[in-house]
């Protein structure tokens, strides 16, 4: 059978034909979930990212601003959400970043020489009013985010107000912390750390200059703190945790809590006034051996015990009077509880 | 026996208010009765504690009044009696004579004159006698311990000569305290001192009350009342034990310590909601 150009190009097209029909014929087995694996996504920012501000700044949803400041300067700001960090570097810039939230600065103080800013505020969405001075920062100024950053001159002061979750300072001249709710840890500060949380505790180290540490429910620890000037005050008060005080170098204490107990592990200075007291927690002092002082401690319905030995002791229902060490011209100690107890006791190092 | 000395004499003779001859008396019993010696052991300490508390009273306010009251027995010890007064005249006139008649006549005036100096001086020992016994009755009166509406010292000032002024302190132990001093005020609630601070915390405890429940959230209002409890708890069994052991500072002074903290926690409270609105 001799075939035909134009009978090739029928069975050729109906082969075609034939084998599109049956591969469309051909039932599908539906693909197994389970054996596909997702694309993986972007990994996540991580910590130890080399500059993870960069990359926050590049999802457009963070704001970093900064201005040129007197080096001895103050800066302010209230925080209504967020942690915050202030760091103290040793540009005389202000350096201001909110994560998840805008920022302004507003100058509150020039230097008259300079004209440079020695007081500033970093303040949130409201518009910023030109030519207001020493306005302070309204409520609906206060900054808002995940995350407030500051960097700031080391000679500088910081104030903050706010109720931000956390709270960390280092390296400034002064911190001036008022928060409602949050942990506050400070560090390297050289003239004065004055910290109130009513929610949350607080912790103070290698810092110097007056201290007032106030909890409501939180516990305070500080160590390696002492005075920058003669007269220096040490406070620490909560009424609900512990007060833990360790390697102090004041002349002037005064530690208390209501129901946590109160620790002080170091050396009482000569000329020294010191201070401990809790309702009914236990009030305990590690102190080194060679101490001098005079002890008057009120223990109420507690109770009372020195390890070391108390010369002249007078004890008078309530109350002891007595002397560590054989010198007169020691320290002055006071311990106070009403059914807690009061111990001294004699610590492992002169530290 | 003789009757004993009540507590008044036993008082004003610590306070050298009765005559040289009475105080002889009162020393003369106190030595042979030892009911009144014990009396008058208790009137002395007494004496010492109110002096002792009100010495820089009288020191400060009283010396003129005590200085008057001095220069006042000065002037009497020094102004002649009635009979000095008699006699310096006759020895005047008995130096000036010379004639025997005249020295005769002066004698019969002078024995004269004796009768009449002798009935004079007899009427004014009774004088005397009467305003000495009204004395001593009114020296009971002032030292009668304690009653301080014992305005008495007035009466008994109008009854008495111009120029004898009572001795100051006789007020003052008039208006003596108890024996011993008391912390816990007498007829009062409040331990001295205590009340202050409950007015303060009375008044924080409004504003507290009111607003507690907006300010905290479940875990600082669980804090803050578990310390409350404790505070409110150390409050009451130091009160307590003030009350059964009134002289012991040490109990007061750790009761003030117990109210401060009570003060400081219900202020915590307040600036936190002042810390609060000024973020709203």
């Amino acid at each position: 059978m001799v075939l035909t150009r134009s009978s090739h190009l029928r069975i050729l097209v109906i082969v075609v034909l034939a084998g599109v029909s049956a591969f469309a014929q051909t039932p599908r087995t539906p693909a197994p979930t389970t054996t596909t694996t997702p694309k993986p996504k972007p990994a996540p920012v991580v910590l130890t990212v080399e500059a993870p501000v960069a990359i926050r700044l590049r999802n457009g949803d963070s704001t970093e601003k900064s201005v040129e400041v007197e080096r001895r300067s103050t800066v302010s700001l209230c925080v209504t959400s967020g942690d915050v960090r202030v760091n103290g570097w040793d540009r005389a810039e202000v350096r201001a970043l909110v994560d998840g939230g805008s920022l302004e600065f507003r100058v509150a103080e020039r230097d008259p020489k300079t004209e440079k800013p020695s007081w500033i505020f970093v303040v949130g969405n409201a518009p910023v009013r030109a030519g207001v001075k020493n306005a302070g920062v309204k409520s609906d100024e206060c900054l808002s985010g995940d995350l407030v950053e500051l960097d700031i001159p080391r000679d500088a002061a910081i104030t903050l107000r706010g109720s931000p979750s956390d709270t960390r300072v280092e390296s400034v001249l002064k911190a001036k912390i008022e928060n409602i709710s949050g942990n506050i840890v400070v560090r390297n500060v050289t003239n004065g750390v004055f910290a109130t949380t009513y929610e949350g505790g607080i912790m103070v180290e290698r810092s110097r200059g007056p201290m007032t540490l106030t909890s409501a429910s939180g516990g305070i620890v500080a160590f390696d703190v002492g005075q920058s000037e003669t007269g220096d005050v040490f406070k620490a008060r909560t009424n609900g945790g512990a007060v833990t005080l360790q390697s102090l170098e004041f002349r002037q204490v005064e530690a208390s809590s209501i129901t946590g107990g109160v620790v002080y592990r170091g050396k009482l200075l000569a000329g020294g006034q010191y201070s401990f007291g809790s309702q009914n927690g236990r009030v305990v002092l590690a102190v080194p051996a060679n101490t001098v002082c005079r002890v008057n401690a009120w223990n109420g319905l507690g109770g009372f015990v020195s390890d070391v030995p108390l010369q002249n002791a007078v004890k008078n229902g309530q109350s002891t009077l007595g002397r560590l060490g054989n010198d007169d011209n020691g320290c002055s100690l006071s311990l106070k509880t009403t059914t807690g107890q009061l111990r001294i006791s004699v610590g492992t190092s002169d530290k | 026996m003789e009757k004993c000395i009540d507590e008044g004499t036993l008082q004003a003779f610590l306070d050298n208010e009765l005559d040289s001859e009475f105080a002889g008396r009162v020393a003369r019993h106190v030595t042979g009765c030892e009911s009144c010696a014990e009396l008058l052991a208790v009137v002395e300490e007494e004496t010492a504690l109110v002096f002792g508390a009100l010495e820089p009273e009288i020191n400060t306010l009283v010396p003129t009044q005590r200085l008057w009251s001095r220069i006042s027995e000065t002037i009497r010890d020094d102004r002649p009696g009635i009979w000095q007064r008699l006699i310096g005249p006759v020895n005047a006139m008995f130096a000036r004579m010379s004639m025997p008649a005249i020295a005769a006549f002066a004698s019969v005036v002078v024995v004269a004159g004796s009768f009449v100096v002798l009935s004079t001086a007899d009427a004014g020992r009774e004088d005397l006698t009467v305003a000495s016994s009204v004395r001593q009755r009114t020296m009971t009166i002032m030292t009668l311990p304690k009653p301080v509406e014992a305005a008495a010292p007035t009466e008994v000032a109008a009854d008495e000569p111009e120029d004898a002024i009572r001795p100051v302190h006789a007020n003052y132990e008039r208006t003596a305290a108890p024996r011993t001093p008391r912390p816990v005020v007498a007829g009062s609630r409040f331990v001295r001192g205590e009340e202050t601070y409950v007015k303060t915390i009375a008044q924080l405890e409004k504003t507290v009350d009111a607003n507690k429940d907006s300010l905290l959230s479940p875990s600082a209002r669980y804090s803050y009342e578990k310390n409350l409890a404790v505070v409110n708890d150390s409050i009451e069994r130091m009160r307590r034990e003030v009350r059964n052991n009134p002289k012991s500072d040490a109990a007061r002074q750790i009761l003030f310590n117990s109210y401060k903290d009570k003060i400081d926690l219900l202020n915590s409270l307040n600036e936190r909601g002042e810390l609060m609105a000024s973020l709203r």
